[in-house]
């Protein structure tokens, strides 16, 4: 089994008072594209800063392509590339001069895959980037951190703001490039249905802490929504256990979350627990499904 | 070195527009200095220096250090922004790439119009290299902190701010100095801030206390350690401040640290507003206009010793029905306007009642009733119609011998007096009629007075230099020095007093009138008194209507 791209372990930061990373662990794949959920607030982009050693955690280590995150230097940025959400760009310079720029601090710079790239973002090389667009200037960033070809990038709410096409345009040139270069993708993300379309990862945290991280199919195959039709006038208590997330009865239909789904047997079990029930069906859910459930539910 | 190279170039691309105008505003300086419109030297008093020069000087450092905070804001070599903190750029690539930068494209350009300045005048090569290498130190240290704070603000408005929070703290800094020795100074200096900050290094150490202030409060951008780090640092190199002007620089060999540097202008200005000398004289005068004589008892100096007392200020205050209101301050030089013939002598009389003390001022002329007291057109109308307490105080430093150099006229021989800088403050002999033309080495200025074989020198007690008016020094001092007046001059001299540097023309006079040679007299100021007891000081008798 190859190394993890990152890996971290019991990561905990705090801002004065306020915790803003507990325990925190969790590791990406080689060749992964590692999707970050959570709402405002979880931790997504200090995860990411102090896995950029842009912040320091006060306990916990993490390890970003073997190097330990609070030692990781510019040795280690050859490999990575690092685009977030706000970030400050040299703005008085252009797209071309920034390229040209950054192009002697990269070994594997690839010229080609520039020129590809910058036709495809559809970027005007010239233009200073004061004078961009911030869809514009986010492409810009991702064009600036894919042209080395990196064996890691790493997005902080890369697609907060953008318009839909700016939104596919910046899609198709992460997939274009490092995917097909078998790189490792780790992005945070509000936006449910990009992270489902491009990742095969996903991690959803809630404040502080981090809920669920595992591969996107395997997710997917867990969480069913089931729904069950009962006798009427039929008003069971019953104990839910772990395994139910989310229970709510309309009429004679209770509808589950079932976070351990395991296709004929589950079904069994629930049948046993509803004896008089007519009908036990399973429904699969989408991620934003699976992402709302899990934060409704655990956040209260 | 390729990267380098390469990381320069951008730098200097992406700062190309500040960068042209800096080295316009060097070219024009270089014009200037050529053309000799604009002397460099502008020793000048604080009117003087508020004048096109101070302004002059303010753009060029305003510029000076926008260049320099572009270059570290557009790329922190420690910096805060994300972008290049994961950008595979090895700090030392950046920091020698800057470094190279600072210093062939800000500081060494700055050094052409100085060092052309000092050529173009005749000081010697070896005093433009050191005078050089000392810019270059003075110039190094400031970029440094530009450096830091620049480092720690984001944009060019934070970093002004925090400069502005600092003088905020420098102005605290004089007020609690003024308030904890009220003791010793008139409630005029209490209510003018800064009348009492007295050192360049104080000042620089509170720039550094704050700025260590800044990178706690700012610990956040990156990491606790890091900041406490450069903190630690921003201490060493405060302290290093502290100490550098009088030790490290005559270690390396510098004579001349600032003498021919205009960057000393701050240095100037901050040892202008030095008040702290030694000795305070102060006294209350009720006045009132009813009654229109006074007497001044002036307190006894504060200890005995054998140097000679020099006025340096004489700060005026007038208080009237218990209400403090700010006169003026004026240095002896420019409170001598106010001393005319026909007022009262009881300057003349503090004088001859006390043998050797000088007086730091206008020459008083040969044959003429000694100066008196006056009253400036703008007390007069403060006071007229009022009644209250007048307070005046006088400030000084107290003198003592160091050296006694004698300077033969004939032959190559020379004195070489132990100071970077010399303050020639006075002029002497039993002997009259010699013409004397004293030069100041290496400088534009020559000195020509009529003058007797002795001279005095001031060596500041941190050999420092003075602030001398030059229009004083060198437009009235001609023709105006007799043999049995105690009278001074003012102005700088090179360490290297050399006797070939007199004319012949000088030497023939000197030779005309049997004397041999210069005798040159080095006095530092020192902390001790000149007087076992206390000072005779005579009546004074106050007339306001009089002008």
């Amino acid at each position: 089994m190859s190394q993890p791209a990152i890996y971290a372990e019991h990561l905990s930061k705090h801002f004065r008072s306020n915790e803003a990373l507990k325990d925190m662990s969790f590791s990406v794949p080689t060749g992964s594209i590692y999707g970050l959920l959570g709402p405002n607030g979880a931790g997504k982009t200090t995860t990411i800063k102090i896995l950029m050693n842009l912040l320091t955690a006060n306990s916990g280590r993490a390890e970003v392509l073997g190097y330990p995150s609070h030692k990781l230097n510019w040795r280690g940025f050859r490999k990575i590339g690092y685009v977030s959400e706000n970030q400050i760009l040299p703005e008085e310079m252009s797209v071309t001069e920034l390229l040209a720029y950054l192009k002697p601090f990269y070994p594997n710079w690839d010229a080609k895959l520039c020129g590809e790239l910058l036709a495809q973002l559809d970027l005007p090389a010239d233009r200073k980037l004061k004078n961009l667009s911030r869809g514009m200037k986010m492409k810009a960033a991702l064009l600036s951190s894919l042209v080395f070809r990196p064996e890691l990038l790493v997005l902080d709410e890369p697609f907060s703001g953008l318009d839909p096409v700016v939104r596919e345009d910046f899609t198709r040139g992460l997939l274009g490039s490092v995917v097909d270069s078998n790189g490792t993708v780790f992005m945070s993300s509000q936006d449910v249905e990009e992270v489902e379309r491009l990742c095969d990862w996903i991690g959803i945290m809630k404040p502080g802490h981090l809920l669920i991280s595992e591969p996107l199919d395997q997710l997917l195959r867990r969480f069913r929504r089931i729904e069950i039709t009962l006798a009427s006038g039929e008003t069971p208590k019953i104990d839910w256990g772990q395994d139910i997330v989310q229970a709510e009865r309309s009429g004679t239909t209770v509808n589950l979350v079932h976070q351990q789904f395991a296709g004929a047997a589950t079904l069994k079990e629930l049948q046993e627990r509803f004896p008089h029930a007519s009908t036990t069906e399973d429904f699969p859910m989408t991620l934003r499904e699976i992402y709302l459930a899990v934060a409704r539910v655990r956040t209260t | 070195m390729k990267l380098i190279l390469h990381h320069f170039r951008k730098d200097v691309r992406s700062l190309r527009w500040i960068l042209g105008l800096w080295l316009l505003v060097v070219l024009t300086q270089t014009v200037i200095t050529v053309l000799a419109v604009q002397p460099s030297y502008q020793v000048a008093g604080v009117a003087e220096m508020i004048g096109p020069s101070a302004i002059w000087y303010v753009v060029n450092g305003a510029i000076w250090t926008a260049v320099i905070v572009y270059l570290i804001q557009s790329e922190p070599v420690t910096g805060a922004t994300s972008f290049w903190l994961t950008r595979p750029i090895p700090p030392l690539i950046s920091v020698v790439s800057k470094l190279i930068f600072i210093f062939g494209l800000v500081i060494l350009p700055s050094l052409i119009p100085r060092t052309m300045d000092l050529l173009l005048f005749g000081v010697p090569s070896h005093d433009v290299c050191n005078a050089a290498l000392a810019i270059i130190y003075g110039e190094l240290m400031g970029a440094l902190c530009v450096v830091w704070l620049a480092t720690y603000t984001r944009n060019m408005a934070q970093f002004w701010g925090v400069i502005g929070f600092l003088c905020v703290l420098f102005i605290a800094y004089s007020l609690t100095l003024a308030f904890s020795r009220s003791s010793m100074i008139p409630s005029v200096a209490k209510s003018t801030p800064g009348l009492w900050v007295s050192r360049f290094e104080i000042a620089t150490c509170v720039f550094f206390g704050g700025l260590v202030v800044s990178l706690v409060i700012q610990y956040w951008l990156r990491t606790i350690q890091r900041a406490f780090l450069l903190g630690v640092g921003s201490i060493l190199l405060s302290i290093a401040c502290l100490f550098w002007w009088p030790f490290v620089l005559p270690q390396m060999g510098i004579d001349h640290p600032v003498a021919y540097s205009p960057s000393a202008t701050p240095i100037r200005l901050a040892y202008q507003l030095d008040m702290t000398k030694p000795f305070i004289w102060t006294t209350t005068q009720l006045f009132n206009e009813s009654n229109q004589s006074a007497r001044i008892p002036l307190l006894a100096p504060p200890a005995s010793g054998d140097g000679i007392p020099l006025i340096s200020s004489i700060i005026t205050s007038f208080q009237p029905n218990g209400n403090t209101t700010y006169i003026g301050l004026q240095r002896a030089l420019e409170s001598f306007n106010y001393f005319t013939p026909d007022r009262l002598d009881w300057l003349s009389q503090l004088q001859q009642d006390n043998p050797g003390l000088m007086i730091e001022g206008d020459t008083i002329p040969a044959n003429e009733p000694v100066p008196a007291f006056m009253l400036t057109p703008e007390l007069t109308g403060k006071l007229k119609d009022q009644t209250g307490t007048l307070d005046i105080s006088i400030a000084g430093d107290v003198l003592s011998l160091q050296k006694r150099a004698e300077i033969p006229l004939t032959g190559t021989g020379f004195a070489r007096i132990p100071s970077g800088l010399v303050r020639l403050i006075a002029v002497q002999s039993d002997k009259s009629g010699m013409d004397l033309t004293v030069e100041e080495v290496g400088y534009r200025d020559m000195l020509k007075w009529k003058a007797l074989p002795t001279v005095y020198l001031l060596v500041d007690s941190r050999n420092r230099i003075g602030i001398i008016p030059r229009k004083t020094v060198i437009k009235s001092q001609s023709n105006q020095l007799s043999g049995d007046t105690l009278s001074r001059m003012s102005a700088f001299l090179s360490l290297e007093v050399r006797a070939t540097d007199l004319s012949d023309n000088i030497r023939a006079n000197f030779e005309g009138n049997g004397a041999n040679g210069l005798v040159l007299y080095v006095y530092e100021a020192t902390s001790k008194g000149p007087f076992e007891s206390e000072i005779k000081v005579p009546d004074y008798t106050f007339h306001p209507g009089e002008r």
